[in-house]
Order: C-alpha cells, then structure tokens, then sequence
C-alpha cells in the first residue's frame, strides 16, 4: 500500500476523499520551484538561528522553526492555499470553525535517525477522539525533494481508521516520497514520523497544521507573532490564527469582547453567537 | 435534592468529592465580609463601565465583567486560593494539567429572567465528553448573599452523571443559596443557569474557572492581560494563565519556546522537550503541592 498522489488541481471533493479512504494524500507541484526558492530565501536566516532539538521526539540533529506567520509572507500564503484549506475545513467538519494549530520548518540534517511513529493528535493529552471526529489536518510542504533516503515522513497506510495508541517500527511505514512545491496532506489520527535521514543534505518540510477552534493552539499565534505585524494582515488569516471565538464564546478578551477588536477593531463583532 | 454546604476548614480533596458525587457543592463563609467589601470596592469602577449582554443567554440586563487578572490585585490572589487550586488539583487530577479558562464578575440586574439551562463545558463545541471525564473546575464566589429571589444560580445537583444536550426548565433546578463571601463549586457538566432576579438589587458573583490546559481558554489571557502588566506577576500566576505549554507541547511559541520566556526571559527555559516534560511536570506538581501546603500553614 502506498500514499496516494493528486495533481493540484484535483478538486476538493476528491482530496477529502482520498484523505478519508487512505488518511492521506500528496498533492505533486502544489507550488512552483521558484516559489519554493522565494520561501527558502525568507526562511534561511531564521532556520540558522534555531537550535537543534534537546531529545529524541523534537530531534537532536532536528532544527525546528516556528514562529512562520510573522516570518514568511510566503509561508502566510500557503496556510492560506484554496485547495489546502477547503479540504482542512471539511475534514475537520464535525468542528464549529478551524484554526491554525502551528507553523513550523522542519529541517532533518544527515545522521538524524528515524522520529518514534505517532499521531499529532496526541498533543491533545492523549484524549481518545472518536474515529469520526477529526482534530487536527497537517500539511507537509516539501521545501526540498522529500525522498525515502533522506528522511521523508515515514507513514502507516490507513492507519487513520487503526486502534489507539499503538506502536509501529519503521518496517511498518511508507515514505511520503514527493517533489519540492508538493504538499503531503494527512489527518491527526494518522501514524507517522520524521524519516531517517541517511542522505548527506538536509531535509525541510514547512508543517502548516489547523485545528478544530475549540482546542488549544500547539503554537501560541497571539505570542507568536507580534501586535504590529498582526496589524498588517488580512482579515482572514487572522481569524485563521485565533483572532476569533472559536465555536460560540471561546477565546474572547474582557468584557466577551471580539479578540479582532486587538488588530482590527473596525472588523470586530460585538456580542455572542450563542 | 439540595446542595451540600460544607465549612471553610474543608480540603480541596472533601470539596472534590462532593463535586464528584453532586455535580456541585457550597463551601460557606471563605471570605470574611471585610474581604468582599475590599474586592467590590476594587471591582466597582470596571462593573459600572461594563455594558449588559447582548442576547438572552448573557442576559440584556446583566453584566459580565472580565479582564479580572489585569484589573484586580486581589482576584490574582483569589485565582491562586489554596482551596480552589487545591480543588482542581483532585478535580482535575486525570489531566496532566490545567489552566485558567476565564475570569469574571457577573452582575445581575433586577428583573432579568432565568438564563437557559445548560452545561458549561458545551462552549467546547457541543463536543460530547464521556461521563465522568471532567473538563472544568467552576467556582463562583458570592460578592452579595445568593437568594432564591436574587437570582441564585440554578442547579440540579447529581445531573453531571445524565445525558448530553438535555433541556430542563427551573422547576428542575434548586437554588445555590449561600451567604456572602461563601463559594459554589461546579463541574463544566453540571446542569445549571444563572436564575431570575425578583428582587430590587444586583446579585453579583466572582466567576473563576479553571479547565484542561488542552483546551482552548474561553477568555483569551494573553490579550486580556496587557504584557507589561503580566510582566509584574508572580510565575505561579503565569502559569495558571497559560505561560505554560499544556499536556506536553500545546502553546509553544516561535522555536519551542516556552511560552513563560515572552513574560520572564530571565527564568531558565524550564519545560524541556516534549518527551521529558511528563516526568518534568509530575515534579512540578509535587513541588506546587508542597509549596501550597506551606502556604497553607503559614495561614
């Protein structure tokens, strides 16, 4: 069994689709190589300065670069992808409203070894999430070619409809081989990991993930990106990064006022759609 | 069936208990009326600047006043109280922790109706959480005695243990009566609303509520609490404010940043990496649990 491939401009319908039957899909050239060297060239400096991981899960030979909204206009622009997003939202459709769970490069260097095969959605304290209500939707964008020798994500076929808490090795798993520009799109309930890097170059993934609102952000948006840059974007992405009560009431500020009130008080609301 | 008052001298592990066996309980007389007087006096300016609600659920002739941590020295050290804490240490205890999901005065007017009957924790979406698997440690503290004509809030005692997305009417519910300065205890699943004021004067309650640091915060804190004053608080606090990642890595900030470092740079970056943090944090509830029973006795 092997991951499934989409030209990028399948239709929606049939991302959702693939994604329900296999729990994943790669979508080839979602983005041009010139595109790919626009956003490397945004993030080189900041990929430079990150530490590399201080245990085995985040990966000690594991640089791993948050912070992307306030970083990359580029990468601003790929959360937003029509195709990316359409298909987050119906995946995650058992959900009020979506939002942007993090954002982060992740660059595995040669001699990294394989990350311990796991679901994302265990961030969530490992609560059991029914089969059927989906959490979390990540999007893997290959920055470089993603190949089974240099560390791309390893992934158990199907195994988004598999038990709980299991443990797989990496015998277990395919690589989500893609090209630089294609997107691996895949659900939180699906087991996966950082491949094994035994290539002698690096290997960078910008993970876009989203989540049901009424969860709590695996990167903190209102920390993570400064007031005065908030300010600067659109209307959409913000509500996508939080500036937004999430299903009814969550997330308002003071007096149940509108968090959009804090970068864009015109476009606020004023009380509660309870 | 009515609601179990218990003394002040209780343990967060009795009060717990209560919860889990009722859905609610009241703990009577935790703040002498000096101290209420003082949180009032101190709340008074922000309640009168408050506008009412816009809808029936909020109430058209209530006020619900937030913002609490930023605005009130002594609610950051009622948000801390050892019994309340204490409470959602056992309450709470199946999580690897927990946060503080909002704050809130809320003043009831003369002549609002009942608000609807319902769960709190369906704020999370309607989500369907398994029975007994708590998500919310409610508090309200009574700031005027709580009536039956005031506007008590409303609660059938025993419901956290029924189905999801039922609809009862006021002749379900009893009153949460309590003397000022005592505090109602409940569970997000517990049946309840805030009932209908036929009286002549404002009921208020001290809303604090503390959830699973897996879940998104009703009240926003990092925007409620402008930085330069969250700057100024104690970490403890800070944590409880969400300065802290939740379970093992929820709320980072930029490179796996320990959220605390935005407000406190020079505290060494103290939540590690993700595999590390569950021994990490189990030592850190030992160390709080001590520190607390210190307080406690210093008391």
């Amino acid at each position: 069994m092997t991951i499934p491939h989409l030209q990028a401009n399948a239709r929606c319908e049939d991302v959702v689709a693939t994604v329900e039957a296999s729990g994943g899909v790669i979508l080839d050239g979602a983005v041009s190589s010139e595109f790919m060297d626009q956003l490397a060239a945004e993030l080189r400096p900041w990929i430079e300065k990150t530490p590399t991981g201080i245990d085995e899960f985040e990966g000690r030979r594991t640089r791993r670069t948050g912070g992307l909204i306030a970083r990359s206009a580029r990468c601003r622009e790929l959360l937003m992808n029509p195709l990316v997003l359409g298909s987050a939202n119906r995946i995650l459709g058992r959900a009020t409203s979506l939002q942007v769970n993090a954002t982060q490069a992740i660059t595995i260097a040669p001699g990294e070894p394989a990350q311990v095969i796991h679901r994302d959605q265990w961030a969530f304290d490992m609560y059991p999430f029914a089969r059927d209500y989906q959490v979390i939707v990540n999007a893997i964008w290959a920055m470089t070619d993603f190949t089974a020798r240099n560390g791309a994500t390893r992934v158990v076929p199907g195994s988004h409809a598999f038990e709980d808490k299991l443990r797989f090795t990496e015998a277990d798993t395919v690589p989500a081989e893609m090209t630089r520009g294609s997107v691996f799109l895949y659900p939180g309930t699906t087991y996966h990991g950082g491949g094994a890097n035994r290539s002698d170059t690096n290997r960078t993934g910008i993970s876009l993930s989203y989540s049901a609102s009424w969860l709590r952000q695996e990167e903190n948006q209102y920390l993570a990106v400064p007031l005065d840059i908030a300010r600067t974007l659109p209307e959409e992405l913000l509500r996508l990064m939080g500036y937004q009560r999430g299903a009814y009431a969550l997330g308002y500020v003071d007096d149940l006022r509108d968090p959009m009130e804090f970068v864009r008080p015109d476009l606020a609301k004023r009380g509660m759609a309870r | 069936m009515e609601i179990q008052h218990l003394a002040n001298t209780v343990t967060g592990e009795q009060v717990a208990e209560a919860m889990s066996r009722d859905g609610a309980v009241i703990v009577d007389h935790l703040l002498s009326m000096a101290q209420v007087d003082e949180v009032l006096a101190e709340l008074r300016p922000w309640i009168d600047k408050t506008k009412p609600g816009t809808d029936s659920f909020n109430g058209r002739n209530t006020r619900r006043t937030g913002a609490l941590i930023a605005r009130s020295q002594i609610c950051r050290k009622l948000v801390m109280h050892p019994l309340a804490l204490g409470t959602a240490d056992k309450f709470l205890a199946h999580a690897t922790s927990y946060q503080l999901h909002l704050t809130q005065v809320i003043s009831v007017g003369p002549g609002e109706p009942a608000q609807r009957i319902h769960r709190d924790q369906w704020a999370f979406d309607l989500f369907s959480f398994p029975k007994g698997f708590e998500v919310q440690c409610n508090t309200i503290w009574a700031m005027t005695d709580f009536t039956d004509e005031n506007g008590a809030t409303r609660i059938i005692p025993g419901s956290h243990r029924f189905d999801d997305k039922l609809q009862f009417s006021e002749s379900d519910t009893v009153p949460a009566a309590m003397g000022k300065g005592s505090v109602l205890f409940y569970s997000g699943s517990v049946y309840h609303g805030a009932g209908a004021n036929r009286s002549s004067d404002t009921r208020i309650g001290l809303q604090f509520i503390y959830n699973l640091s897996w879940l998104r915060q009703e009240e926003n804190q990092y925007l409620a609490c402008p930085l330069e004053i969250a700057r100024t608080l104690p970490v403890e606090l800070l944590r409880l404010m969400g300065y802290q990642r939740g379970a093992f890595s929820l709320g980072y900030v930029g490179d796996l940043m320990d959220p605390l470092q935005v407000v406190r740079p020079e505290i060494e970056n103290d939540a590690p990496g993700q595999l590390e943090n569950t021994a990490h944090l189990l030592k850190k509830q030992i160390e709080r649990e001590r520190s607390r029973k210190a307080i406690a006795r210093a008391d």
